[in-house]
């Protein structure tokens, strides 16, 4: 049974399909990689004792994505000089999907938040918290409410108990400073989640908390202070429609988690060459920005062990 | 056996009617206790201080970021959505193919003979294929990333293996149809049971099963999309990264994309089922009139497509051999030992429930509101012959052409996208989801009704026309009896495709299992998961009983 009909090429359709057939291999031609696309990993070397030759870093991203790209890539590109072995970097989008990847082995060391590192580590034997920047120390959430809301600032957690019955959001469900850490708040202030109005939400990111509360889709709405600040640094946030009520106190979030793989003498020169990142050097001092940090130390995984009896408490870690 | 009543001779037999009257009363029902659950207080439902953030995404339709790298980002990506598509339909052809014919009910009559055991072996297999059916291609894409890690081969099996199953049971219900004149000769010429079945039998109805390939392509377009938003890249992927922080203009660049990628898409697949059987759209297992495997345009298409698997499988680096590396074997053995057995949650049988009716809601809300507008967009957004025949002709054919591209954006900005602009201005809970999914459901209801309107035998209306009946006459009793029965079974089909279609809703507060499913992901809660999967795949099962006894009925 021949397939091809010589004499259909005259048709034409045959014309609009060829026009696709160019479009495939055009958009296929191109130079960018598929994001999914997997690199030799070291996971699957075998033991410890084989050498590393490749680190894919990996990154929740709650940035801008072009920025995003350009400056993991250049500290890929910094830490691949530093430490002799190849970094890679790989965007992911989502959370949990950096968790999963990190335990199944395509990702050896990941900028986690608090809540997705402790995740992490306990998913995957002998993984370590390596590296923070200097803010992640004392790291605070901020919850927001509408203006019409009539909610009024807040001065301590117990002041908290003022979002009872309003309608509220947080970010991400794994985020640290947008769903933990409020959580835990609200619920020192006696404030279960049933005690809100309606299902709580989950607008997904800190931005889009930061919308959806101006919208006055929600009344109140708890993100990462950093994002806050930086937003209305910019004068990206609606201060007529939404304003600051509360700032938590402070608790340890972001870190860097490498998988067991990476021996101790290469997560020591990750750590270093993590801590030689200079602000005074313009090079550095553009990744440094990036990360909204003057420095990055070296920290350990007994620093998170807060944040995983929280996430205990609240059912987000088993 | 008592005579049967005069009055069956005139209409519709007594007991159609009552099975007519059933599904009315049936439907209404669903409908109202749909809407009393998604709640009624208009004065709680729209949120008016939103609308400003809601048009600023519309806006930003106008001025897509147009710099050059984002462009090539955007190009490059959608080449991985394609590539994605390509394998996906494939897989799902290859699948369907196979599956098909052991799915066949004269497969096992025929050739595994007439015993017992054949039939429960038959049933069985049956039953195994709508599991997969059922489930979403997220669900697969979540559930295979914890096996296969970052591999584009999650993407594909996610596309091809559901895409697979559906694909082999219209095949099977095809080959079922096929006459078995031809069969029954070659086994009277000596041919064995199988190679009468090969010979007989299945080139009959290959080329059917070719043109479906192409209308499950034009929905892997889509379900890339959607997917690449949940982590598997392409152009969903950069879409998730830009909403993340609500970067509107660049957000526009790769709809744009997805919207220019899904109309090639849909137009070629239109083309490729044109010269089919008209009626063959979605699930119609009827064959087509005209002589098997002699259309050019399908076997072009079909030699393109077959052409541009490998280019796909090499840029996109495809390497099956991660399906057994031990890696694969030892994680999806993890993953079983920790998935079962399926776990209810805190809220135990209660909030499963809960949510599963939720889900339920979800689906017939939005399908009534997506399936009502789409009868009467339907007739506005089809193709008229002669567009350039008069000045009415040509208004006429301008508003379809408007009308065909809402229709476009509609069903290319994926619906977790439409949640969340709803959440702008409509108060959080059902509501948000219903109308995300309507307007998605709209965007592909409306363009497969459409193609029912233009393929319609316009004769009936014609000689109503010249005896001098009204418009409103021809409409009353030639066209819309035409077209009711067609509509309602398109409706019928995608009320089950929204009800796996809802759990890429969980950016609005209430959104029944796909909630649950995302909540229960973020804290790898894999038993929890699993319930909630148990739970999805026989609501669905539920769903498509339903839908196909009205079929039978309204037949």
């Amino acid at each position: 049974m021949g397939l091809v009909n010589f004499n259909s090429l005259k048709s034409k359709p045959f014309a609009a399909l060829l026009l696709v057939l160019a479009l495939v291999a055009a958009a296929c031609g191109s130079d960018a990689a598929p994001a999914s696309q997997s690199g030799a990993s070291s996971s699957e070397s075998g033991g410890a004792e084989s050498a590393v030759t490749e680190i894919n870093l990996g990154a929740i991203p709650d940035q801008d994505p072009e920025l995003l790209a350009r400056n993991y890539g250049l500290l890929a590109d910094y830490l691949t000089e530093e430490t002799g072995v190849k970094v890679n970097f790989q965007p992911v989008t989502a959370y949990e999907a950096a968790v999963s990847q990190f335990r199944v082995g395509d990702l050896d060391l990941v900028w986690f938040g608090g809540l997705t590192g402790v995740q992490a580590r306990l998913q995957v034997d002998g993984a370590e918290a390596i590296a923070q920047r200097d803010i992640d120390a004392e790291f605070t959430s901020v919850f927001i409410a509408s203006t019409d809301s009539g909610i009024d600032p807040i001065s301590d957690v117990a002041g908290l108990e003022a979002v009872k019955g309003r309608s509220f959001t947080f970010g991400s469900e794994s985020s640290t400073s947008g769903r933990l850490m409020p959580q835990s708040f609200l619920e020192q202030a006696g404030v279960a989640l049933g005690d809100l109005d309606g299902e709580v939400g989950f607008s997904g990111a800190h931005d889009k908390t930061i919308a959806l509360v101006e919208a006055g889709t929600y009344e109140v709405g708890a993100l990462s202070s950093q994002v806050w600040k930086s937003k209305v640094e910019a004068g990206e946030v609606d201060l007529d429609k939404v304003q600051l009520i509360y700032e938590t106190p402070t608790y340890f979030d972001y870190h860097w988690v490498a998988r067991p793989e990476l021996d101790a003498d290469l997560q020591n020169k990750i750590v270093n060459a993590l801590a030689a990142l200079d602000p005074s050097n313009a090079e550095h001092a553009e990744i440094l920005e990036f990360f909204g940090a003057e420095s990055f130390i070296g920290t350990e995984s007994d620093n998170y062990s807060d944040i995983e009896s929280v996430g205990r408490a609240s059912g987000l870690i088993e | 056996m008592t005579a049967a009543p005069l009055a069956s001779a005139v209409s519709t037999s007594p007991p159609a009617r009552w099975g007519r009257r059933f599904w009315w009363i049936f439907g209404a029902v669903l409908v109202a206790y749909s809407a009393q659950r998604a709640g009624l207080d208009l004065g709680r439902l729209f949120n008016t201080r939103g609308f400003s953030q809601f048009s600023d995404f519309f806006e930003a339709m106008f001025r897509p970021d147009l710099s050059w790298d984002f462009v090539k980002l955007a190009i490059g990506e959608a080449g991985v959505t394609l590539g994605f598509a390509i394998l996906g339909t494939a897989l799902s052809v290859l699948i369907g193919i196979f599956g098909g014919v052991l799915l066949t009910e004269r497969v096992w009559l025929n050739v595994a003979g007439t015993s017992g055991a054949s039939h429960w072996v038959w049933r069985t297999l049956r039953g195994l294929f709508a599991i997969p059916r059922a489930m979403h291609e997220v669900v697969f894409g979540l559930v295979l990333v914890n096996i296969l890690g970052l591999d584009p081969l999650v993407a594909v099996l996610a596309i091809g293996i559901p895409f697979g199953a559906v694909t082999a049971k219209v095949f099977a219900e095809l080959l079922d149809e096929v006459p078995p004149d031809a069969e029954q000769t070659l086994r009277a010429a000596g041919a064995g049971r199988f190679s009468a079945l090969m010979f007989g039998a299945i080139p009959h109805a290959m080329s059917d099963i070719l043109s479906y390939g192409f209308y499950r392509f034009e929905c892997a377009i889509r379900s890339a999309a959607v997917l690449g938003l949940v982590g598997a890249g392409g152009l969903g992927f950069q879409l998730a990264l830009s909403f993340q922080t609500l970067r509107y203009n660049e957000m526009w660049t790769l709809l744009w994309a997805l919207i220019i990628l899904s109309g090639i898409a849909d137009r070629w697949s239109s083309l490729v089922r044109r010269r089919r059987n008209a009626a063959s759209v979605e699930m119609h297992a009827s064959l087509s009139t005209s002589a098997p495997a002699k259309d050019p345009v399908l076997r072009t298409s079909a030699v393109l497509f077959l052409l541009a698997i490998p280019v796909a499988w090499w840029r996109l680096d495809v390497s099956a051999a991660s399906l057994w590396s031990g890696r694969a074997r030892r994680l999806s053995t993890e993953l079983w030992r920790d998935a079962f057995p399926p776990a209810l949650g805190d809220d135990g049988w209660r909030g499963l429930l809960g949510d599963t009716v939720d889900t339920l809601a979800l689906a017939v809300l939005s399908m009534v509101l997506a399936w009502s507008i789409a009868s009467v967009v339907a007739f506005i957004a089809s193709r008229i012959e002669n567009p350039w025949g008069s000045p009415a002709n040509i208004v006429r054919s301008m508003v379809g052409t408007f009308t065909r591209l809402v229709l476009l954006i509609a069903r290319a900005v994926p619906p977790p996208v439409w949640a969340f602009l709803m959440v702008f201005i409509l108060k959080p809970g059902l509501w948000p989801g219903v109308v995300a999914l309507a307007i998605y459901n709209l965007g592909v209801l409306g363009r497969l009704q459409a193609e029912v309107v233009e393929n319609l035998d316009d004769r009936p209306g014609r000689a109503l026309r010249a005896s001098g009946a009204s418009a409103f006459g021809v409409a009353n009793f030639a066209t819309l009896p035409a077209v009711s029965g067609r509509f309602t079974a398109l409706g019928l089909y995608r009320w089950e495709v929204a009800i796996r279609e809802t759990v890429t809703l969980s950016v609005v507060g209430a959104a029944g299992l796909g909630r649950t499913i995302r909540d229960q992901a973020v804290r790898f809660d894999y038993d929890g998961i699993l319930a909630s999967i148990v739970a999805l795949v026989l609501i669905t099962l539920f769903v498509d009983a339903i839908s196909s006894s009205i079929r039978r009925t309204i037949r």
